[in-house]
């Protein structure tokens, strides 16, 4: 009841509708390319990103107050993509072969598909792990902050990801970054 | 391999996605909003939300300043609180501690009926409601003596299993 009562759950009205929509507009494929890079599928990206909009518009009030509107929904897709894990027990599909699509040198779709096949070996916190701290260049505290666990953890988790990665994919320290 | 940062912006940009469903989240939205508040307020307190914004009566969109603030702004919006009202009644005594006017009645009811106090009338409490132990034969030896209730043989309760007070 406090916290309803604070406003954090029912700003909702014309005004603030339509900035959520011009937001949502502008972030919606940078946070389905997250959750795709998280899931690995495209299907799990497009029910997650929704499910995190909705979350943000459902709290459009403590969205707002939170100052970083494009963090917070980002936040939430990394919990969407954890909870999924959690409730469904859903594994990764680990495949012989990877169908090719999109555009670039021969070289380098080989290195794609090599790494995917690396990444779908991690388990979902490693590859969230590997996902943030790498492609979206976050500190191991803001890491652990986005994946409500510790630094150590994170740490932890980052080896044993990068082990792995350096294993199927042939990756060296150079390569990292 | 290139760097692992280019390479996941390769897997990244794999995909384009679909139109945003702006209207689909936003419904969602709302009924995970109206969901919450049912399960803080019941959906009486929704409806009611929902009905003051429709009718404009101002929302509660900011912190209350006072309790008496919050008070004043839950029952503006029909919003209908949890009260938390101590009512307890000491063994021996029949005085009420609390205020039970903020109790409601049908609970003010139970309470009275119950005469909440852990104390059994034979161990020295005088409130309690002991009409359950005549009813399965429970009697004061076998409340004092606990290997009379290791036998289920023995136990008077045990013919009458689904009988409890």
């Amino acid at each position: 009841v406090a916290a309803l009562l604070e406003g954090e759950e029912v700003e909702m009205g014309a005004e603030s509708d339509d900035e959520f929509r011009d937001f949502m507009r502008g972030r919606w494929s940078a946070m389905v390319r997250l959750a795709y890079t998280l899931t690995g599928d495209q299907g799990h990206a497009e029910d997650i990103a929704p499910a995190a909009f909705s979350s943000a518009y459902s709290a459009g009030g403590r969205v707002r107050r939170a100052g970083d509107p494009d963090a917070y929904v980002r936040a939430i897709v990394i919990h969407e993509n954890s909870k999924r894990f959690r409730k469904q027990r859903i594994r990764e599909d680990l495949r012989a072969a990877v169908p090719e699509c999109g555009t670039g040198t021969d070289d380098r779709l080989a290195d794609r598909a090599v790494l995917r096949d690396a990444l779908n070996r991690l388990g979902p916190r490693q590859r969230a792990v590997i996902v943030l701290r790498f492609w979206l260049d976050m500190s191991e505290a803001a890491t652990a902050q986005a994946l409500d666990c510790s630094v150590g953890t994170v740490k932890s988790q980052t080896s044993r990801a990068l082990a792995t990665l350096r294993k199927y994919a042939d990756i060296t320290e150079g390569e990292l970054r | 391999m290139t760097g692992l940062h280019d390479a996941l912006d390769d897997i990244a940009a794999e995909i384009t996605p679909i139109d945003p469903p702006v209207e689909l989240a936003m419904r969602l939205g709302r009924k995970r909003h109206r969901r919450r508040i049912a399960a803080i307020t019941g959906t009486a307190g929704a409806m009611a939300l929902s009905a003051a914004a429709v009718f404009g009566i101002p929302a509660l969109t900011g912190p209350a300043s006072t309790p008496t603030h919050t008070l004043g702004a839950a029952r503006g919006a029909g919003i209908p609180l949890a009260r938390p009202v101590l009512l307890e009644s000491p063994p021996g005594s029949a005085t009420e501690y609390g205020d039970a006017s903020l109790v409601n009645t049908a609970t003010l009811r139970l309470f009275q009926r119950l005469a909440c106090t852990p104390v059994p009338s034979d161990l020295g409490g005088a409130v309690t409601n002991d009409a359950w132990k005549a009813a399965v034969g429970y009697t004061a030896a076998q409340w004092n003596a606990p290997e009379a209730r290791s036998s289920p043989a023995t136990h008077p309760a045990s013919s009458t299993s689904s009988a409890r007070p």
